[in-house]
């Protein structure tokens, strides 16, 4: 029989404890050879194991399909998101923390004993989850620990029995809410909402706990980072960052011509996401181009002069991206669809999961029917330039579509300008792309090129390109 | 109902009933719709209980159906158990009418045919469009006043009040000073009695509200400057003469409140002769200053300055005044008589002859002196008839019952008559709307001049095509909608009219800022009362209803079609910067939409209000000081959007600069190593960025002329002159671009190539520095050498552009980077005992005094100083406070300036609640700039450069005071 797993998120930095002695094996294997792709035989299975040492949040369903995988096993840092195609097992760092200076630094952060509390973990410090509960809950009687909870059929987490995933109802006997988000799922007391709790967060500061702040940004937030050992308030900076986040509307509204850059293949629903968002910004009168690029960088993205906005389509934890470096602003769909759909406005409320923008998600807004907007045009002062703004909503259909042609007729009063700015700016790009240089170029035999794939061709050897 | 089978209390008692189930259920049904609607039914109840006559526990017991079964299953019912609005509040609200705006509810009547009026319209050669203006509190509305009254005899101002008929807003009327520029439109006939119809813009003198006169300039042909007697030319006076030299507008002038030299001041005639000379010849010096052209001189022997009293009703001119010579003592050739008037001509009493060579002076105002002196003293019951007597003025009893004011402004009157002289000033010395289109055209039109349609805008054809500037947005009395205030330079708007609107990015190429609209109805506005027309022709000016919505600040309206080659207007171009800065939000965050249509508003009234979404997510209103701010938040709170809104403490725009050359070449590679910039940061010579500002030089120039302009006046090389690529953020950004490169080291065309992706690149850097994301300013960067890939594919924009960004920031770390501020200019006018006050208050605001001298002929002092905008926040209460309440300032933005101390010194420990030493304030500046943008606390300098360049740094030892 043979296995092939992909194992990803970079494995290759820390070997995880507590874990399966094959799976110990495994890893340590994957550790001191760091070959792509390492086949060899243990106990009657045939096994291989691919790493990838990208260390991303997500599941790269597509590398896994491009060797074949059966299985996935990622490690580390993850966010959680649900893919759809193939078994997929977690395997989370133990990363240690002091659970005294943790506990005294929660004591000082909620002085009030009745305090709501949520306790969220990054998923390298869930393994605390019940010592901490343990020492806390007898003192503070409303808090509230989350458990991680892998969201699809098809994932496991390390540890996790199947029976879990059973849990599904959102309303439990005596009228707690269950609240499922991130791959977390904790409880709320009946008749409280999440506005009602703070919320304590252990783990460092990044992409994980601002994604946390922004999607529940109505709720205080404390940390606790266990590198550092110290514990903060967090609610100061929630507001800067959402108010950020409302300049990018800001330039979204502005903007007329949008990049869809398409930064995952491995959350479900990525496809539906697009072809919405296709739509509504068509809708808003604005035209769209898609980019499929793997690692963003500020370089990639400038070479498109010609869009004004960006949205990224990507995990939870990867759509917040600070684009203040980059040379048009990268917005979230959420964000796009705040600046296009006239029927959503902006509350406060932030959605950073853009499953929940999809029709049947919690957060799902209809586009306006173009019947019922009276007035084609309207204009808006844009809040960046201080200009004029005309806000055209077409229909679905573009009228013009089908009289598109060069021909017009005649008028006396009318002169033909088929101004097309698409063009003018094509005209203006000092490379238009590959220049045919027909006669220019001397004809010789056809040579045998090279095959395989760009990381690694077949006449080159394969050994150099690793470090 | 059978009344035997049922007990007293309608208890059912008579033979059981069969209980089938569906029966009892219909039974069941039935009973409770008509519990519903009949009370009185009682046997409803019987029903069930009869049955079993089982004991029912007072917990089961059922009185009345629920509401489940009232109004069926799928029914949500909710019980409200309080009133959730109170008492206080009427469930229907009476119907509240805003109103902002003291209106006259009908056309009052006028001297003159309102007929009249619009039948002049048709004459371009006799229309005036005139703006007054001038320093605050000189007069200009008391003046407009009296024209008023002299054309409307039902409008006269109560005993003591001023009649302020141009400040419409009540808040104007509530703070006693003008917020807005008003337009007043009426007949006036000249000394030989020809009418002429002005359209006169009264503006408020506070230097704050200095856009309103802009716009106001903008529509007219001249300006009558307004200067009070006794004050002499203050601070905006002098930048109302710039201003509107610079607008090419013809200057008159009009010394106001002549009065105050006698009363108040008591200077004898001799003294007061010297103190109006002194004006004049103020006057002439700035003239001379700041035009090139010589023949610009104001006298009033040319008849460009006039005198008035608008307390006293009292206005003449040189001319006008000989004629009253003429007319009382007859014959005298008055225009010859009007030359001796003025100068060193004096009058011989006992000969009766003009000589120069006389002991006394003729005092140009034998009447007021006297009478005026008489009046103050008391004894008016004894000298005043016999005056009035000789200048053969006739009063009634009654009349001369009157209080001394109300008198002696009734003597005025009757002596000098309707203002006259001032009708003949601005006939004579302000062009018409005909004679000044070509000016006008030549200065704010941005199209030729030589097509068809400069043609019939520079004659001012109401035949040609329509063409209308508007400058100015007045909002209904309610608040609602805005009017577009404009003049007609060629055409006939037409009420009802189709036209195009185009807005101030709209151009020839880029016709997307253009919309077509209706025009609604037309009026000429008469500050409280607009009268209604169907047509405005070429020439006036005109209120113009239903084109609004797509005007922002300014506009050109043209016909819809047949005009295709119609440009725009130039934007307005205001003589002050707005620097401060608030943030706004709204208490109650979902009233956010309500605000942003407030703000929306707030920015068509105000002309030179910005209000933006910073980086940081915040409304921004940017305004030129706190008065104006206070009238913006007014009117944003009351007017426009009823809310609550919260308000950020004021802060100021910084800019960061630098003051020394780069200590080393910095470079950066781009991503895919194929290509190397190099380059060094300077700062800008003194002055040449505000040559920028002021379009003093335009990047748009060829490079000769500009080539030339740098060599000539700030001695560059031929070389660097030539090879300036780019000014930055935009084409008036106070920052320079340089090539230094030389051929013999780069393949220029190579750079060439990339030429338009490192500009970009450079625009982008500057327009948000390193430091705090603020704009830089005052910097040149060179670009000193350049590896560019051979193939286009590898220097992309993509490739190029962050780099080139990457380049201008560390070029500019390396340079000793300094954050400037925006600096105020204050005029403090206080007597001498509180000099020493306005001093102490100064050195606390770390300002400082420039000039301190007493103001000729008054116990006045004028102060003039510095102080920094963000020390300024309440510095004229602090003023108040500490002189009780005796010495008045204005405060203007001035210059930019460096804050003291290096805003990336890590030393610097800032102490929260704490005033920080001088030394200090850059990095105070910075660090709060920061984090108020949501921005790390310090800024990461390794961040801009490459791993090649830190190693170049090491090398080369620099000595670098930041740790990385």
């Amino acid at each position: 029989m043979c296995l092939i797993i992909l194992m990803e998120g970079g494995a290759k930095e820390k070997c995880p404890s507590g874990m399966d002695n094959s799976f110990i094996l495994f890893y340590l294997q994957a550790l001191f050879w760091p070959l792509f792709v390492l086949s060899f035989d243990i106990r009657h299975h045939n096994l291989i194991v691919n790493t990838l040492d990208i260390s991303s949040c997500c599941v790269d369903e597509v590398a896994a399909e491009h060797v074949g995988a059966d299985c996935i096993v990622h490690y580390g840092r993850a966010c959680l998101s649900p893919s759809r195609r193939l078994p997929l097992m977690y395997v989370f760092e133990r990363k240690p923390v002091v659970l005294e200076t943790c506990v005294s630094s929660f004591r000082e952060l909620y002085p009030n004993r009745q305090s709501h509390v949520i306790l969220l973990y990054d998923v390298n410090y869930d393994h605390i989850n019940d010592d901490l509960l343990a020492l806390l809950s007898s003192e503070y009687p409303n808090i509230s620990a989350s458990t991680l909870h892998v969201d699809g059929e098809l994932c496991y987490s390390h540890g996790e029995t199947h029976g879990q995933h059973n849990v599904s109802s959102s309303q439990c006997q005596n009228g707690d809410q269950v609240v499922q988000q991130f791959g977390r799922q904790f409880v709320l007391k009946s008749g409280l909402t999440i506005e009602d709790y703070s919320v304590f967060f252990i783990g460092h500061e990044g992409a994980t706990m601002t994604n946390f702040m922004m999607t529940w940004n109505r709720c205080s937030f404390c940390s606790f980072d266990p590198v550092t050992m110290t514990g903060r308030t967090e609610s100061v900076s929630i507001n800067k960052a959402l108010m950020k986040r409302y300049y990018a509307i800001e330039r979204a509204k502005d903007a007329s011509v949008v990049g869809i850059l398409v930064g995952t293949l491995g959350v479900a629903n990525y496809l539906t996401i697009i072809e919405q968002l296709k739509e509504t910004i068509h809708r808003a009168g604005k035209k769209s181009y898609m980019f499929a690029m793997g690692k963003l960088n500020v370089a990639k993205l400038a070479n498109f002069l010609e869009i004004d906005i960006y949205v990224l389509i990507a995990c939870p934890e990867n759509s917040l991206l600070d684009s203040s470096e980059f040379y048009k602003p990268v917005v979230t769909p959420f964000e796009m669809e705040v600046a296009c759909n006239k029927k959503r406005e902006w509350s406060g409320e932030y959605v950073t999961d853009f499953r929940d923008l999809l029709p049947g998600g919690s957060k799902h807004v209809a586009l306006a029917n173009p019947d019922d907007l009276e007035d084609g045009d309207e204009t808006d002062v844009s809040l960046i330039t201080g200009a004029l703004r005309m806000t055209r909503f077409s229909s679905s259909e573009p009228v013009s579509s089908s009289h598109d042609s060069s021909l017009v007729l005649r008028n006396q009063a009318l002169t033909v300008a088929n101004a097309n700015t698409a063009a003018t700016f094509l005209a203006g790009r000092s490379w238009q792309g590959l220049e045919q240089k027909l006669g220019e170029t001397p004809v010789v035999k056809a040579l045998e090129g090279r095959k395989g794939i760009a990381i690694a061709y077949e006449e080159e050897p394969t050994i150099d390109r690793d470090h | 109902m059978e009344t035997d089978l049922y007990d007293e209390f309608g208890n059912y008692i008579g033979p059981e009933l069969d209980s089938d189930e569906d029966d009892d259920l219909e039974a069941d049904d039935r009973d409770v719709d008509e519990a519903d609607e009949d009370d009185e039914d009682e046997p409803a109840d019987a029903d069930e209980d009869v049955p079993g006559m089982e004991v029912v526990l007072h917990e089961d017991k059922k009185y009345y159906p629920t509401a489940e079964e009232v109004y069926g299953p799928e029914v949500e019912t909710l019980v409200q158990e309080e009133d959730a609005q109170p008492l206080t509040e009427p469930i229907i609200k009476p119907v509240r009418n805003k109103q902002f705006t003291l209106m006259e509810q009908e056309l009052p009547s006028t001297v003159y045919d309102m007929e009249f009026l619009a039948d002049l319209m048709d004459s371009p050669e006799l229309i005036r469009n005139v703006t007054l203006c001038g320093h605050l509190h000189h007069g200009k509305t008391c003046f407009v006043d009296c024209l008023i009254e002299q054309t409307h005899p039902e409008i006269r101002k109560r005993d003591d009040m001023d009649l302020r008929y141009t400040d419409i807003l009540f808040t104007e009327q509530e703070r006693g000073v003008g917020i807005k520029s008003t337009p007043v439109t009426m007949v006036l006939p000249d000394s030989r009695g020809k009418s002429f119809l002005f359209n006169i813009m009264d503006t408020p003198g506070h230097v704050n509200f200095s856009d309103e006169v802009t716009s106001g300039i903008r529509l007219s042909d001249g300006i009558v400057l307004f200067i009070d007697a006794a004050e002499g030319v203050m601070l905006n006076t002098e930048r109302l003469i710039k201003h509107a030299v610079q607008e090419r507008l013809a200057i008159t002038i009009c010394i106001n409140k002549v009065d105050r030299l006698i009363v108040e001041l008591k200077l004898p005639p001799t003294d007061a002769y010297y103190k109006l000379r002194h004006i004049v010849d103020e006057v002439n010096a700035m003239l001379s200053t700041y035009s090139t052209d010589e023949n610009l001189v104001v006298s009033p022997l040319l008849g460009n300055v006039c005198f008035a009293s608008s307390q006293y009703c009292v206005c003449f001119t040189l001319g006008s005044f000989a004629k009253i010579y003429s007319d009382t003592y007859g014959d005298i050739n008055y225009t010859e008589f009007a030359k001796r008037l003025w100068g060193d001509i004096y009058f011989n009493p006992k000969t009766s002859f003009l000589s120069s060579a006389s002991t006394s002076r003729n005092d140009i105002f034998p009447l007021v002196s006297p009478s005026s002196r008489s009046q103050v003293v008391g004894d008016c019951d004894t000298s005043l008839p016999r005056v009035l007597d000789e200048l053969g003025i006739h009063l009634v009893k009654e009349e001369l019952k009157l209080n001394i004011r109300p008198l002696l402004r009734l003597v005025c009157k009757r002596f000098f008559g309707e203002f006259t002289g001032f009708v003949d000033m601005c006939v004579q010395h302000i062009p018409s709307p005909q004679g000044g289109a070509k000016n006008k055209i030549e200065h704010s039109y941005t199209g030729g001049l030589d097509s068809d349609l400069g043609e019939a805008m520079a004659e001012c054809d109401p035949d040609g095509p329509l063409m209308c500037h508007t400058t100015k947005m007045y909002s209904t009395e309610d608040g609602v909608q805005f009017h577009a205030f404009g003049r007609v330079l060629s055409g006939t708007i037409q009420a009802g009219q189709p036209v195009k609107v185009l807005g101030e990015n709209y151009t020839l190429e880029d016709e997307e800022d253009s919309q077509v609209c209706t025009v609604g109805r037309l009026w000429i506005n008469v500050a409280r009362y607009q009268i209604e027309v169907n047509r405005v022709p070429a020439g006036n000016w005109v209120l113009i209803e239903g084109c609004d919505q797509p005007i922002v600040k300014t506009a050109t309206i043209t016909e819809p079609r047949g005009n295709e080659e119609a440009q725009i207007f130039r934007p307005l171009k205001f003589n002050t910067a707005s620097v401060i800065k608030i943030a706004v939000e709204p208490v109650n965050p979902s009233e956010l939409p309500k605000m942003l249509d407030g703000l929306r508003k707030v920015n068509k009234s105000y002309p030179s209000l910005t209000t933006k979404v910073e980086e940081s997510g915040e409304h921004v209103i940017l305004g030129t000081g706190e008065l104006y701010l206070d009238c913006v938040m007014h009117d944003l709170r009351k007017m426009y959007s009823e809310i609550d809104i919260k308000v950020a403490d004021p802060v100021v725009t910084f800019c960061e600069t630098v003051v020394e050359t780069s200590s080393l070449k910095c470079f950066a590679e781009t991503p895919n190593k194929k290509n190397k910039i190099t380059m060094i940061a300077e700062p800008l010579e003194k002055g040449l960025a505000e040559d920028i500002e002021n379009e003093v030089v335009q990047i748009t120039w060829n490079r000769k002329k500009l080539g030339e302009f740098f060599q000539t006046k700030y001695d560059w090389d031929l070389l660097a002159a030539r090879s300036i690529w780019a000014f930055g953020p935009d084409t008036t950004g106070p920052n320079i671009l340089v090539d230094d490169t030389l051929p013999s080291e780069v393949d220029k065309a190579l750079l060439g190539s990339v030429k338009d992706s490192i500009v970009q690149g450079f625009q982008w850097g500057t327009r948000e520095g390193p430091l705090c994301d603020e704009p830089i300013r005052n910097v040149k960067f060179k670009i000193l050498d350049a590896v560019i890939a051979q193939e286009p594919l590898h220097r992309g924009g993509g490739q190029v552009i962050p780099t080139a960004r990457r380049v201008v920031y560390s070029a500019f770390l390396m340079a000793t980077p300094r954050l400037m501020e925006p600096y105020y200019f204050v005029e403090v006018q206080a007597p001498a005992d509180c000099v020493s006050a306005v001093y102490t208050v100064l050195a606390r605001r770390r300002g400082h005094v420039t000039q301190d001298a007493p103001i000729p002929g008054s116990p006045l002092y004028t102060i003039k100083a510095f102080i920094p905008a963000i020390d300024s926040f309440g510095f004229e209460t602090d003023l108040r406070t500490h002189t009780q309440g005796q010495a008045f300032s204005l405060s203007v933005f001035h210059h930019w300036q460096i804050v003291p101390g290096d805003p990336l010194d890590k030393s610097i420990v800032i102490r929260p609640l704490e005033p920080q030493p001088a030394p200090h304030l850059a990095r105070e500046f910075m660090i709060k700039t920061r984090r108020r943008k949501g921005l790390s606390e310090d800024v990461s300098i390794s961040k801009f450069f490459d791993d090649p360049m830190l190693l170049e740094l090491a090398k080369q030892d620099v000595v670098l005071n930041y740790p990385m």
